[in-house]
Formats: structure tokens, sequence, C-alpha cells
């Protein structure tokens, strides 16, 4: 019996502390649902069906349509140059004048031996329009199969103000321009003014000065060459080579040309920017609503650039002060396509700018008084994440519904990025109205399916090649041919849209100019901005197309000229373009007259 | 007969004591082996909250409290570790050693190679390894690759592991590829890289899913939020996982979501400045201008020298028309 208890009593015990120990030792209960006193439901634009697209918008009709030319950049070479990186533009004009837009793409270059001397161009080609997405390769019989210059970005412009739109081309060593005569292209001689051989890139022209004459802004980008070529290695790595960034070079000053009608001066000096800057993109609009052409340039890793024109060759770098400079975080990004546009009815002049991976697009929101506001976030962008390395780009209003899309393209700078895909595809975003507010909805993967393929996209630009009122889209790639994108929305919606094509006193340029239409008495009205420049390295379809959605009457129509003038026109029919010029008070239909460059 | 029963009931009061010594004490120990495996692996969730059970030991409740000192400087809680730090009530190497991990971890790596030399003859090899990893903490902090890159050269030799090699425990493997992208932390794209393979290793290893949160935020705020989610959810108290995960819901427009996660930080901490300027910055991006003027002000009065801060009240003041108020922030906003 004592025996037994002298067994039982630590036994007993174990058992009890065993059992103890183990309950004590039994997991924790699950921790409290940090998050269940905060809503997590998504929003609602993400899934909501009415925001996507029922069928493709775009569709690829490049092979048909005889354009087969693809942008050179040298890079078989091996020489990792950051020259390779920038890519080439394309430039939409009426060159013949036969009311169709026909296009040029430029050419890059190429390299033989590791010296400057040996940098070498590659002509681009000027593409005739002949109707239904059929395309002529007419370059040497224009004048324009010259390949004396590494080439990047092509700007139309009426310099000379004859009413033919003529060619700026830059590139390595500087800007080429080409006067149009009557069809056929010659190169502008030495007594233009234009020599400087800086190292250029986007361009854009409007009458800065008022005094009815085309000056001219030219981005530069970085004092690179092969003197100052330092090796750099694979990202994260220290070994192999590949692309420097922008960061290992000085900037180089960009140039603001006076055109006095027969030779440009470059009045660099007299307008300093705060800070400076790596030049990529450029557009001239009305950014304060004052009449008068103001300047925006994206610049690549430095702070953007907003120049108001004064008056009188005054100009006023005020990025920071206005809120375009930086991101919502207060750093530089580096920026390369910009457009401007009224995404949110406000009738004024947003602006939205392309970066480099890491960073988010730019959508700065046009408050009047206040500057501009950040408004990535807040209207959805954010989501797109910083996967893009993002170039050429349009507001386009691709189903005519009244509302600001966007399109962009992709694709990166580097040999061998880390964080992001070297081939990146294009974006489509759909801007639709969710709570009251402007988002833009990523609708790419529906868009069509050059929408889904990867590539390097640097120029873009928008042109109706049909003249049905409905935007296209022309894009250049780095060592891929150009694309052409017909739109298709027209097939699968029932929106109007009303066109115009605006003609200056005296060809005037008319970048700078706003355009109001009243669709019903006291109803909508929307805004458009004239524009030189916008996109990257490109230049788009100089007429406005007035997407109205199911609206079949304009009440009137609004043109505040550059540099002050306001000007009204009564009703039009819409589904077509007209001719409105400055001084005439009767509209007149445009089918089948020039296309004339501002 | 007496004298039998009192030796009986002494037999069993001797049991008994051993059984309740055993229930007191047994599983705080092992608790805390447990512990000292999560926060090995940089489990710090898991760490806390077996730490917590063994704060009352009579055994292990020094250990444990010294440990929970480090799991908070781990996570970056830098007053909660002091305050805990404080509260020791003994002293000795073992508070002496913490109390330098401590001060490693927050960056003041002034006393390292004292701490070094002095290390031969006063540590064993695991703690030697531990002063090694707050060293390298405390260098990636302090911003000085060049002792990090050092004491990682001494870490490597002492546990064999090595960078590009797939031997040793995957935890330690872990810990590596995290300090990997420590260093490469201003090349988000690289960093990014070495931290999901730190995941990879250990999907435990929180500190790692935190930073790799963190960077993705800029790259692809979809994934950010759902690590942060998880995280959330296993480190309720830990605000810097709440506040970032504000900024990624701010970041996918989903203001209202980031609205409530703030106002239950400012709630636990109204003076929090990087909260007040997510808030004011949230304010802003919703063009409440007014509200967002208020967080900003109250950030302000913080950190008077808070350049993001008053960078964000610039913006904010020139966007309410307030053009002089405006330049005079940005000025002072301009190193």
């Amino acid at each position: 019996m004592r025996m037994r208890q002298q067994v039982l009593i630590p036994v007993a015990v174990i058992v009890v502390s065993g059992l103890a120990v183990l309950w004590q030792l039994r997991p924790d209960a699950q921790s409290p649902a940090i998050l269940s006193e905060v809503s997590l439901r998504q929003p609602e634009d993400q899934n909501d069906t009415s925001t996507q697209l029922s069928q493709a918008v775009f569709a690829d009709v490049t092979s048909a349509s005889g354009v087969d030319f693809r942008y050179r950049n040298g890079e078989q070479a091996e020489y990792f140059t950051i020259l390779e990186s920038l890519g080439g533009g394309i430039a939409v004009l009426d060159y013949d004048g036969d009311g169709l837009l026909d296009f040029f793409a430029t050419g890059g270059g190429g390299f033989g031996e590791r010296t400057d001397a040996e940098i070498s161009g590659c002509a681009g080609r000027l593409y005739r329009n002949q109707g239904d997405f059929r395309f002529q390769d007419v370059t040497a019989d224009c004048g324009l199969d010259t390949a004396d210059m590494y080439s990047h970005g092509a700007l139309c412009l009426d310099a000379d103000a004859d009413g033919w739109p003529d060619l700026l081309l830059t590139g390595y060593t500087g800007v080429q321009l080409y006067w149009n005569r009557q069809g056929h292209f010659e190169r502008a001689s030495e007594d233009s003014g234009l020599t400087d051989s800086r190292w250029s890139t986007s361009a854009a022209a409007a009458d800065l000065w008022g005094q009815g004459k085309t000056d001219l802004f030219v981005c530069r980008y970085v004092d690179w060459s092969f003197l100052k070529d330092p090796v750099c290695p694979e990202r994260g790595k220290s070994e192999g080579r590949d692309v420097c960034a922008p960061q290992n070079f000085l900037a180089v000053p960009s140039s603001l040309y006076r055109f006095d009608g027969s030779s440009f001066l470059d009045h660099w000096e007299t307008i300093q920017p705060v800070s400076e800057g790596k030049a990529l993109g450029v557009v001239i609009a009305d950014f304060n609503d004052d009449g008068r052409p103001d300047i925006y340039v994206a610049n690549d890793a430095s702070a953007n650039w907003l120049f108001l024109n004064e008056g009188q060759g005054g100009f006023r770098e005020c990025a920071l002060e206005q809120g375009v400079a930086v991101d919502d975080n207060g750093d530089y990004n580096g920026s390369m396509g910009v457009d401007v546009g009224d995404f949110d009815d406000s009738g004024k002049a947003s602006i939205w700018v392309t970066n480099f991976e890491s960073e988010l697009p730019a959508l700065y929101r046009n408050t009047g008084s206040g500057g501009f506001a950040w408004q990535t976030q807040a209207s959805g962008l954010g989501r797109l994440g910083g996967r893009n390395v993002g170039f050429g780009t349009a507001f386009v209003d691709f189903d005519n519904d009244g509302r600001q899309d966007l399109v962009f393209v992709n694709g990166h700078v580097v040999r061998y990025p880390r964080g992001a895909e070297f081939l990146q595809r294009p974006v489509l975003l759909r801007n639709v109205e969710i709570r009251g507010r402007q988002n833009f909805v990523n609708v790419s993967s529906a868009a069509g399916e050059w929408f889904l393929q990867p590539s390097r996209g640097r120029g873009l630009a928008k042109a109706d090649l049909n003249n049905d009122g409905w935007p296209d889209l022309i894009v250049s790639h780095t060592e891929a041919p150009v694309t052409i994108l017909r739109n298709l929305a027209t097939d699968s919606v029932r929106n109007h849209w009303l066109g115009l094509q605006l003609e200056g006193q005296n060809n005037r340029p008319l970048a700078g100019a706003t355009v109001r239409v009243q669709l019903q008495d006291g109803e909508r009205q929307l805004t458009q901005f004239v524009k030189s420049g916008g996109s990257y390295l490109s230049s788009s379809d100089p007429r406005l197309v007035f997407g109205l959605g199911e609206a079949d009457q304009v009440v009137g129509i609004t043109v505040r000229w550059p540099w002050g003038e306001l000007q009204h026109w009564d009703a039009l029919d819409v589904d077509q373009y007209w001719v409105l010029s400055e001084g005439n008070a009767e509209a007149v239909p445009a089918a089948g007259t020039a296309i004339r460059q501002f | 007969m007496l004298r039998q029963n009192n030796k009986r009931l002494l037999y069993l009061l001797i049991w008994v004591a051993i059984g309740g010594l055993c229930i007191r004490e047994v599983p705080p120990l092992i608790h805390l082996q447990s512990a000292k495996t999560a926060l090995a692996r940089r489990e710090l969730s898991r760490a806390d909250a077996l730490l917590r059970r063994c704060q009352n030991s009579w055994l292990c409740g020094h250990e444990s409290h010294l440990l929970s000192v480090r799991s908070a400087a781990l996570a970056g809680e830098w007053q909660k570790a002091e305050a805990l730090l404080r509260k020791t009530t003994q002293t000795g190497k073992r508070t002496q050693l913490e109390d330098a991990l401590l001060m490693f971890r927050s960056g003041d790596t002034s006393r390292a190679e004292t701490w070094l030399i002095a290390s031969e003859d006063l540590l064993g090899d695991t703690q030697v390894v531990d002063l090694l990893e707050a060293l390298i903490d405390g260098a990636v902090r302090d911003r000085d690759p060049e002792l990090a890159q050092s004491c990682l050269g001494l870490w490597t030799q002492m546990t064999g592991i090595e960078p590009d090699s797939g031997d040793g425990n995957a935890a330690a493997r872990s810990k590596l590829a995290a300090w990997q992208g420590d260093l490469t932390w201003s090349m988000a794209d690289v960093a990014i890289e070495f931290f999901r393979r730190a995941v990879e290793l250990e999907p435990r290893n929180e500190s790692a899913e935190l930073k790799l949160a963190i960077l993705l935020i800029e790259y692809d705020c979809a994934e950010a939020r759902r690590r942060l989610r998880v995280l959330a959810q296993k480190s309720p108290d830990l605000g810097v996982i709440r506040l970032q995960l504000a900024g990624c819901e701010r970041e996918l427009g989903n203001f209202e979501v980031a609205s409530q996660l703030l106002d239950v930080l400012l709630k636990q901490n109204p003076a929090d400045v990087p909260v007040l300027l997510e808030r004011g910055q949230l304010s802003l991006d919703e063009s409440k201008l007014d509200e967002a003027e208020e967080w900003l002000r109250k950030a302000e009065k913080q950190e008077p020298g808070n350049r993001a801060v008053l960078r964000s009240l610039a913006r904010c003041l020139q966007l309410a028309g307030r053009v002089e108020e405006a330049a005079g922030y940005r000025r002072k906003a301009t190193p």
C-alpha cells in the first residue's frame, strides 16, 4: 500500500504538471484582427465593368500600311552609351497640302570606331498618306534622305509662315531645320542661326515674344561624348557594363530661340531657371490662362521647369512655386514625356508627365490661382505602380466621350534593369468619374493586341489619319518597327465629335490659344489648348478634335488667340472638321483643304 | 503513526512543490528558447508573444526582459526598447551587453571597436555574433557601409555563411540577404531582390518582409499592401506597419481607408510627426486644404525644422493662394 502511494504521488504530480505545462505551451489565441476596425473594401472602380472596354479600340494596321521602318540606336556596337537610350520620335504633318496627314519618323544612328567622329546618322523616313491607312515612302523624292546627324526628335512648324509645314530635327549634334518648298524640303543654311551643336532632344515652337513670329524652345540633354563616357557596371553589380544613368553627366543648358524672320537667336541667358535641367520633353501652351504661351519642360533626373510668359520676352521659371517641379514627396523625377489637357472639365490646363521606374507618372491638376495640385493618387494613377519607364504620351479622347483619356508608351533605358522589365507594355487609361472624382482606369488589357506586346516605346504622335474624327496613333520604338494604330472605337461607340482647324492671321503660330466649346446652353463646356511639342520627341496632329459624347449639337465656340483676342462662332454641325480663321467670322468646312501647321 | 503520516505529508508536499515549480518554470523556459529561435529568424511578433509569457518567471524573467529590449530594437521601436531597458532591475554583464546592442542598433556605433576588442575575452561565440549583428544593423542605419561590410565579413567568418552559397541554415542566410538589401537600400530595385530572397529563404523573417513591402510601395503597391496587411495582423501594435499601410492605401487612391488607419495611430500618439505628415498629405490629396494645414501645423509644432513638413506646408499654402507664406516655407525647406 505504502509502496503504491510512493509511486502514485510522483506519477500524479508528473502527469498533472505535464498537463499544466502543455496547457501553458498552447499557441496564443489568434491575434486581434487589427484591421477589422478599418473598412478595407476595394474601391469600386477596379472591378466595375462599366469602366472597362467591351472591345478593342486600337488595331495595329502597320503591316498593310506600307510602313516598314525602325529607329536604330547603334547598340549593336556594344558601347553602352547614354546616346542609345533616348530613341526617336514621330512628326505628323500635311507636307503636301492634300488634307491628309503624313508623318516623318526619325532614323537615329550608329557607331563605327569608339570616337565622336564615328557617330553616324541614319536617315529618317517621310511617309505620304495615300488614304485608307496606306502610306508611301517619299523620303528621297522630298529631299529628306540625309543621314548626317544621329537624330532623335522631329517637330513640325511653319517657321517662314508660308502655309507649308517645315520640319525641325533634333539630335546629338544639334538641330536641323528643313524648309518645306511646296512639298520639297530644303535644308536651312547656317544663316538661320541654328548652329549650336549641343545634344538636343524635344522641341516646341510658338510666338513667344508676341511678334507674330515662330520662336523656338529646344531641349538639350547632357554633356556626353566618347571623351566623357564613364564605364558603368550593371545595376547592383561591380562588373559587367550597362548604359550610364544621366546622373553621371553634367546638364547642358537648353535653348530659347527668338526668330526675327530670317534667323534664330538664343536668349537662354535671359531666363536662367532656378535649377539646372536635363531636358527631354517640352510643351508650349497657356498654363495660367493669361493668353500668352508658356513653356513646361520635363527634365530627366532634375526638377521640371515652368516658364510663365510675362510678355516682352520676360519668362519667370516658377515650377517649384506652382507645384509642378517635383512629386508629392518633394523629389524630382526622371521625366520624359509631357502633355497638357483639361481632364476634369475645369477649363484649366493640367499637366501630365511620364516618369522613370519607381516613380509614378505625375498628374498636376491646375487649380487656377493656387498653382497646381499633385493629383496622381487622387485620380487612381497610383495603381499603375512604378514598373514603367514612360516616354511618349498624349491626352487622347479615344472614345470621343468628351473626357480626356491618356495613353503612354514605355521601355527601359538600360540593358539589364533589375526592378522593371527591359521591354514594357504600353498603357491606355480611360478617364471616368467615380464618386465625383475623375479617375483614370487602366483598360490596356482590352484595348487591342498591340497593348499586350512589350517593347521599347519612345516617340508617340496622335493623329486622325483618315479624317474620321477618331484619333489614331503612331509610335516609334527603339530597334523595332514604327507602329500605326487605327482607332476602332467608332465601330462600337456612337459618340459625336467636332474637329477644328485653326488658322492664325498671316499663318502666325497659335500655340497658347485656348478653345472652348459649349455643348448646350448652360451645360457642359469643353476646353482644349492649342499647343506645340508635347509627348516625347514628337509632334501630333495640329487640329483639335472635341469628343461630344451623345451631344449632337454645339451651341458655340470661343477661341482666345494667343496674345489676347477673343473670337466667337455660333453653332456648327458636328461630326466634321471646320476651319476657324483668325478674324474671319465664317467657319469653313475643312474637307479637302490643307492642314496648316502652327 | 503520527510521524509516519507527517513523513507522508512532507513527501506529498515536496512532490507538489516540484510539480508546481515545473508548472511555473518549465513553460517559460521552453517559451524563452522558442523566442530566441523566433528572434534569430526575425519573427518578431511571435518572439514578442513568447517573451510576454516568460516575464514573470523566476528563472528566465530577466533574460526574457532583455530579449524584449532586443525585439523592440529589431522592430525599430527605440523608445520602447529604451524604456524596457530602463526598467531592468538587475545589472551585470548580460544587461551591459543588451545596452550595447541597443546602442549599436539605434545607429550609435562609436564604441564598436572597444566592444569588438573586449568581446574576445568577455563574450561567448553566440554573444559575439549578436554583437556583430547589432553592429551591422547600426552601421546600416548610420549609413556607414564600410563598418557594415567589415562586420559582415566577421559575421560570415564566425557563422560560416557566405553570400552566394546555398549552405547554412535558412534563417541565417535570410538575415544575410536582408543585410545585403539594407546595404543596397538606395537602389530600390536591387534591394527588392535581396529582401525578396530573404523572405523566400525564411518566410517568417518579418523585418525583411516589412522592408520589402516598404520598397514595393514605389513599384507595386498592391503587393506591398498584401504583405503589410499580413504583417499588421501579426503585429497589431507596430505603428510603422500601419503607417506604411496607410501610405500604400493613399497611393492606391483609397483615401477613406488610409484616413481610418491614420486616425487610429493618431489616437494612440497625437504628436507622431510621420503620422501627422502622412495625414496632412492625405488631406492635400483630397483637396481639403484647411484640414491639411491643421495636420501639418501640428507636425510643424513638434518638429519645426522637418523639411518634408515644411515642403508640404508650402504646397498647401500655395494651393490656398497664400503665396507669400508659401514662399517663406519653401525657403525654410530649402537646404
